[in-house]
């Protein structure tokens, strides 16, 4: 199973008409639409970026080599299409996230806040490395820079996390960065 | 090792809720973006052709318009801002291109007799002092490139693009003059060829050189395929109003007649405002102009969808699509496979009724 949608599913697309990435869209659009949500924190962007990254899917993705390479491939293109829009809305007033969450995700509500605290660069390896569940190399790869490089911006991430979120402090995993010195 | 915090995480942003899928706006941006990317890979081709000769990109304060050409002995500098282009030129652009000149174009004449136009560039684009032809000889992958300056128009002193901390470079090419026109071209062009050709421009007036011209043009409109079944649709179609079609535009259509919109023609595009990065003049990031030319009226791409339908084939078809207007009350409609040792398969459809009728 992929992250973001069945092998068969992506296959067919890979080698099929508009029909059949039409139906691999519909089924990574929602991933997409939060991945983009949790990555600018404002859900008007959201939708932007993720219709954004669905254009450049639509047109490019029988070129894509094979199955196995869809996950990677999708992650940076979402990844660098909210950076785009986030630049290209510099100094808007966001459209929190928060603002749409039931009543009772208070948890939830947090963890937003938090991110919300955090410089973009350390935003994109806390949301792919937590949320997303990837590996300090899948990281790497989808944000197009060094392992050492993850390794850093996630530890200053944790040390600001620790300090926003105190009821996590203990549970910032590190797995998949073993290598760092000063990890948590 | 999952943490509570990435447990949370995830729950909160599995709570995030999802707007509907917007597939009919994403896929009428893909299809848009891919026309125009097309073009912009036309434009970057020409910016390779351009650079053959030495140009740069100019921008900044617009002291010229265009392209500014110096020369030096065998050398050119080239700075260039702005152009228009039209691919697939029909002897009709190439008319249009000349009569706006600013000077009496002789184009290049004694050109072997497969060759066809592939592009023309004019900048700047309403009143061209500079106008640049790409040709192609077809079964090979032999390729020319000519720029006609008016020599009027010709740079004096140092080069130099006011604003822009970048110099013209001065860069080999081979050159020579024809009446008010500077001929340039790349310089390993062949010189036996060049002084047959130098030699027959000068005796050739601009009229009599658009006419040998306009028979290496396209008398279809192409907008979009592959040279050798181009060639093969220009040959086969029967009037001059035909239009050729490739599986992007094809598979463009149904989003058209949803939309009930015209398929536009994308051969003519203007390229102006083009940027630096790097001390380089980035063309993919130039601002586009297309032209609102219509190739395919609306009932022609229903009658394309009916022969395709009829036809039981798909835009995946290996094939490409030539439509000829209406004629006594039936459009015409040919697939034309890749392999030219295919049958090419033509079907009439009427008008009114879209009924299908097989040709042979």
């Amino acid at each position: 199973m992929g992250r973001w949608a069945a092998p068969e599913v992506v296959e067919e697309a890979l080698r099929g008409d508009d029909a059949a990435v039409e139906r691999l869209l519909g089924a990574v659009w929602p991933g997409c639409f939060r991945l983009a949500a949790s990555l600018l924190g404002d859900v008007n962007l959201a939708q932007d970026a993720a219709q954004d990254a669905c254009v450049i899917v639509h047109r490019k993705v029988r070129g894509l080599r094979s199955v196995e390479a869809f996950d990677a491939w999708l992650y940076r293109i979402v990844v660098r299409e909210s950076s785009r829009v986030r630049r290209r809305n510099r100094g808007r007033e966001p459209d929190p996230y928060g603002e749409h969450f039931p009543a009772d995700a208070t948890i939830g509500l947090d963890v937003w806040r938090a991110l919300a605290e955090l410089p973009p660069e350390q935003r994109e390896v806390v949301v792919l490395f937590y949320f997303d569940d990837l590996s300090g190399e899948e990281v790497a790869a989808a944000l197009r820079v060094p392992h050492a490089t993850v390794r850093t911006r996630l530890n200053r991430a944790r040390t600001r996390l620790r300090a926003l979120l105190g009821d996590y402090r203990d549970d910032l995993r590190t797995d998949g960065l073993e290598a760092a010195p000063h990890a948590v | 090792m999952q943490s509570d915090f990435s447990a949370t995480a995830r729950t909160a942003r599995a709570a995030i809720p999802v707007p509907g899928f917007p597939v009919e706006r994403i896929r009428a941006r893909a299809h848009a973006a891919t026309t125009q990317a097309r073009t912009r890979l036309a434009a970057l081709v020409t910016a390779l052709v351009l650079a053959g000769v030495g140009v740069q990109a100019g921008l900044a304060e617009k002291l010229f318009h265009g392209v500014r050409v110096w020369l030096s002995g065998e050398k050119a500098a080239v700075a260039v801002d702005s152009f228009a282009m039209v691919s697939f030129p029909t002897p009709d652009d190439l008319r249009a291109v000349v009569a706006h000149a600013t000077f009496p174009v002789v184009l290049p004449v004694g050109l072997p007799p497969q060759t066809r136009v592939l592009r023309v560039f004019a900048a700047p684009a309403g009143r061209p002092t500079y106008v640049m032809l790409e040709y192609l000889k077809t079964g090979s992958a032999s390729q020319a490139s000519f720029s006609l300056v008016d020599t009027n128009a010709l740079g004096t002193g140092t080069p130099s693009i006011p604003g822009v901390a970048v110099t013209p470079e001065f860069r080999p090419v081979a050159r020579w003059t024809v009446g008010g026109e500077t001929v340039l071209v790349p310089p390993k062009y062949d010189e036996g060829r060049g002084g047959r050709m130098q030699a027959a421009m000068r005796e050739s007036t601009p009229a009599q050189s658009l006419a040998q011209n306009e028979a290496h043009a396209w008398r279809i409109t192409v907008i979009g395929g592959r040279i050798d079944v181009a060639v093969r649709a220009d040959r086969l179609a029967a009037g001059s109003r035909a239009v050729l079609l490739d599986s992007g535009h094809l598979r463009w259509i149904p989003q058209l007649l949803k939309q009930r919109r015209p398929m536009p023609d994308g051969r003519f595009v203007e390229v102006t405002h083009v940027p630096y990065a790097h001390g380089e003049p980035d063309y993919r990031h130039a601002t586009l102009h297309f032209r609102r030319t219509v190739a395919v009226p609306l009932g022609g791409l229903r009658a394309i969808e009916a022969a395709m339908r009829a036809a039981h084939t798909t835009a995946e078809c290996r094939c490409e699509v030539l439509f000829e207007p209406a004629s006594a009350g039936t459009y015409s409609v040919s697939t034309i496979p890749f392999s030219a040792s295919d049958a090419v398969r033509r079907y009439a459809v009427d008008v009114r009724s879209l009924a299908v009728t097989p040709q042979r």
